[in-house]
């Protein structure tokens, strides 16, 4: 599970949750049913579009073939507390 | 005649805010030019020692004699040094503040806990510069630069720039006086002159002379610089800010306290809460930044405002972060900052932006969670 900093700037990127399966966990049957992972979430940084940088999560999941080719599968979710990521213009206060 | 007479005595040049412009002025400059003396003196003794001790048969000065000169000039140095000291101390320092000087114990509890709440949230920068307990309100936020450091940057530099430009000067007439030597000697007959004499002609006389042409205007600017940033600071002294709550949230509603300390009559004085996106990225071989303003609010806008020495400007007002508004974020080539800039403008004085990078932790729903904000009583 990572966040990503991007826009004009250089990319960053922080993984917050790693882990790896391997043949032995995964078992015979892996892809026949869903994987669960447990994580909890931090508290920052929140998901954010601003003018020129951006921050978004997503959990990725890579798979290693036996073929040696590999996969790699992005889901972007919404770290935030309200429905929707901070977000630029923010109104001015009065 | 009389009305004219008046006039000289009593004119518009020596009044009010003039008056104190001229006093701050005349400080600086008898400050700067105290220690800028002393420089040059203690170069110009220890390059005349140092060239009188290489010619060989030269008279030497009397140790004592060149102490009681370095005495001299290092007093002087640190004459000037302690005066500018003083004036900035006295223009930026009220009364109440000399005299509270310290940190109580609750205070520092405030703040270690402020330390620790930031272990569980490692996107949120660090200050720079950890808050100090406020007189008024509960936290003093540091301001970044600091603003004595522009002024220390500057005398140092302003004061190696001048010796180096004294030894070449020195350099520069010896070598002159050299040249005029061997030429009075040259016109003698030529069997009179020792080849060993010949070998003591100067050989390269103008580079110590191209050196100069260099060295001159770097010295005169950084003179220039160092005087300039001594009547900032003079006329307009330290800003001081202080929160009600640090570090501020989302949707939190906050008391903001400002006193301007100086010596000088204000036209303006701004305080705006900016949001600013950095971010670095490469461009070929070069390193760009690139930075855009998000959010920038006025806080507080005020116009003609006398400051005296010990008498500083003070306000109070509240403000509002929006709802929707991003924490404060830092990575390896992005930020997201908050700001509170201070803008002064004063009639003959430059103008100075001061600038306070604030903290915006997370917004939680959780009243136990760590990012709600410290809340500290005064």
């Amino acid at each position: 599970m990572i966040w990503k900093a991007e826009g004009k700037g250089e990319e960053d990127i922080g993984v917050h949750f790693f882990e790896r399966r391997n043949r032995a966990t995964l078992g015979a049957n892996a892809f026949d049913r869903p994987q669960k992972l447990t994580t909890v979430l931090p508290l920052s940084p929140f998901s954010y579009d601003g003018k020129i940088l951006k921050i978004v999560w997503l959990v990725r999941v890579r798979l290693f073939l036996d073929s040696g080719r590999e996969f790699i599968a992005d889901e972007p979710f919404l770290l935030s507390l309200d429905e929707s990521p901070c977000r630029f213009p923010m109104e001015a206060q009065e | 005649m009389q009305r004219s007479f008046r006039w000289l005595i009593e004119g518009t040049w020596f009044r009010g805010s003039n008056r104190r412009w001229w006093a701050g002025v005349t400080e600086a400059f008898f400050a700067t030019t105290m220690l800028l003396t002393g420089t040059v003196l203690f170069s110009t003794f220890v390059t005349l020692a140092i060239i009188r001790s290489d010619i060989a048969g030269a008279p030497q000065a009397s140790g004592l004699y060149v102490a009681v000169q370095l005495s001299i000039a290092t007093a002087l140095v640190l004459i000037g040094l302690s005066w500018i000291a003083r004036l900035i101390w006295h223009v930026g320092v009220s009364a109440e503040r000399r005299g509270a000087i310290a940190v109580r114990a609750g205070e520092l509890e405030i703040l270690n806990e402020l330390r620790k709440r930031r272990e569980d949230l490692p996107t949120i920068p660090r200050d720079r510069l950890l808050p100090q307990a406020g007189r008024k309100l509960a936290f003093r936020i540091i301001p970044w630069p600091r603003n004595v450091w522009g002024l220390v940057s500057s005398a140092v530099f302003s004061m190696i720039a001048v010796a180096l430009l004294s030894i070449l000067v020195l350099i520069c007439v010896k070598s002159y006086f050299d040249q005029l030597s061997i030429i009075k000697q040259l016109g003698k007959l030529s069997e009179q002159i020792a080849p060993a004499e010949i070998s003591q002609i100067p050989k390269h006389p103008w580079l110590a002379g191209a050196l100069l042409l260099v060295f001159v205007p770097a010295a005169a600017w950084s003179i220039y610089h160092f005087f300039r940033q001594l009547i900032k600071l003079a006329g307009v002294g330290p800003t001081s800010i202080e929160l009600s709550e640090y570090p501020l949230r989302p949707g939190g509603k906050f008391e903001l306290f400002l006193s301007q300390t100086g010596r000088s009559r204000l036209q303006l004085l701004d305080v705006d809460l900016i949001c600013e996106e950095n971010v670095t990225y490469n461009q070929g071989t070069d390193i760009r930044t690139e930075s855009a303003i998000i959010f920038q609010q006025r806080l507080s806008r005020h116009r003609g405002l006398t400051l005296s020495s010990g008498k500083p400007f003070e306000t109070e007002l509240q403000f509002e972060l929006p709802e929707s508004a991003m924490h404060s974020f830092k990575s390896t080539n992005n930020r997201v900052q908050w700001k509170i800039i201070v803008i002064a403008k004063a009639k003959n004085w430059p103008r100075l932006k001061r600038t306070f990078q604030v903290l915006v932790f997370p917004k939680s729903r959780d009243s136990k969670s760590p990012t709600d904000p410290v809340a500290g009583g005064t």
